[in-house]
């Protein structure tokens, strides 16, 4: 499967599930999302993380719809159960697609395939080296302010005003270093490498969305 | 510092520019919600006992729904809203990482939501369209929830409490805050508008 796929296919299922209501469908989901990190040597660690990251907010949604839902109880619990089992089975999914998925393979091979354009795919790379960058300038802009006394919360304008600022600048700079670069807008564009769609990831696909169709409607997984 | 012009003369093309700086924003825009995580942990925490954790969301999904209409607002062209909120959406889901493909979905709706508000205004009356704009964006995520959270197993009086408090907080955060936000841009004088 190629990285165009990856990502079809889990855009895919996570509509599917968005719309239907199988707790068995979702834990399967689950197991294999956990299966696919433990084959790519996920660390203890991000499983932890994984873990925390969903206490709340699962246990959030099971007592919001067990309270609040409205029917028998015994459909109440399904429900939240189906609520429950499916922001876990987004976390998984993310974080098992992300653990498979190099980035500049996954917008080179957008480019090929769907034809994304090359401004917004060198324009998107080009931004995302700058992550480390931004983090460490959001730190100096909420230090500068603390050093003259002044907290600034996620609700300051003046936060993002002067992060927004710091964005212009940079836009512009690395703007005009892609263009000395050689960079077109607009210009046909040769590849040195070649990311082709695969037949084997298309019957992949194919099969997997059967079978989770068969799952939700001739099985009727509770 | 010098000043640097935001529209380009091309209504409809997004130049590289233009480009990067949505995706840096975007990002940016996700580092400061980092900042909000520990107060949107302590709240939930208050909440999820009392069966009310839908509402967590409905107070801090402001926040995620700025960069489309600060983008719409910045460029004043058709599309940006949407494109720039999925830019966004994607600077967000790198850098948080777990949250991935849903973000992306998610960023669609907003995007989508938001954008319809400047449309209704025929891409005319930008303010008119900011404020349309929180409406629509309520509207389309809330229905976009009504399945994806599962809002339609809820009675009426804890949908209209979780509408009310949307529209509360992404009126406040992609409305009032990014229309500050522009004010500040354009007073700076750092960019050059078009008017």
């Amino acid at each position: 499967m190629n990285e165009t796929q990856k990502l079809l296919l889990v855009l895919l299922i996570s509509i599917e599930i968005a719309f239907t209501q199988s707790v068995y469908l979702n834990l399967l989901l689950i197991l294999i999302s956990i299966i696919i990190l433990i084959i790519s040597k996920s660390s203890i660690k991000s499983f932890v993380r994984l873990i925390l990251v969903c206490i709340l907010p699962t246990i959030g949604s099971f007592t919001s719809f067990y309270f609040f839902g409205t029917g028998e109880a015994v459909q109440r619990i399904h429900f939240a159960s189906v609520m429950t089992t499916r922001v876990v089975a987004y976390v998984f999914m993310g974080a098992a697609f992300m653990a498979n998925m190099i980035l500049y393979k996954l917008l080179r091979s957008l480019e090929q395939n769907v034809k994304m354009s090359a401004t917004f795919v060198y324009g998107i790379l080009g931004a995302l080296n700058f992550i480390p960058k931004i983090i460490k300038a959001i730190r100096t802009i909420r230090a500068v302010g603390l050093m003259r006394g002044e907290v600034l919360y996620f609700w300051s304008p003046k936060l993002y005003f002067k992060a927004i600022t710091q964005a212009l600048v940079w836009s512009n700079n690395l703007a005009m270093a892609m263009t000395s670069h050689g960079f077109e807008e607009g210009e046909r564009r040769s590849y040195h490498e070649q990311f082709p769609t695969k037949l084997s990831g298309w019957i992949i696909i194919l099969v997997i969305m059967l079978f989770i169709q068969y799952c939700l409607f001739v099985a009727k997984l509770w | 510092m010098e000043q640097v012009e935001i529209s380009s003369r091309s209504k409809s093309k997004w130049s590289l520019r233009e480009v990067i700086l949505m995706a840096l924003i975007g990002i940016a825009f996700g580092v400061i919600y980092f900042i909000m995580d520990p107060v949107y942990t302590a709240l939930d925490a208050v909440l999820v006992p009392l069966g009310l954790h839908q509402y967590t969301i409905a107070i801090t999904i402001g926040p995620w729904m700025m960069a489309a209409p600060l983008s719409s607002y910045l460029l004043r062209r058709v599309g940006a809203g949407l494109i720039g909120e999925l830019l966004g959406a994607t600077g967000e889901a790198l850098l948080g990482g777990y949250w991935g493909v849903a973000t992306l979905i998610s960023g669609f709706i907003q995007g989508i939501g938001s954008e319809l508000g400047f449309t209704l205004t025929g891409y005319k009356n930008w303010k008119t369209g900011l404020i349309l704009s929180t409406f629509t964006g309520t509207v389309m995520t809330f229905v976009w929830s009504l399945f994806h959270d599962g809002y339609l197993q809820f009675g009426f009086g804890m949908l209209f409490g979780l509408f009310i408090v949307r529209w509360i907080s992404i009126a406040f955060f992609a409305g009032v805050l990014v229309y500050w936000i522009v004010n500040l841009l354009e007073k700076s004088k750092l960019l050059k508008m078009e008017q």
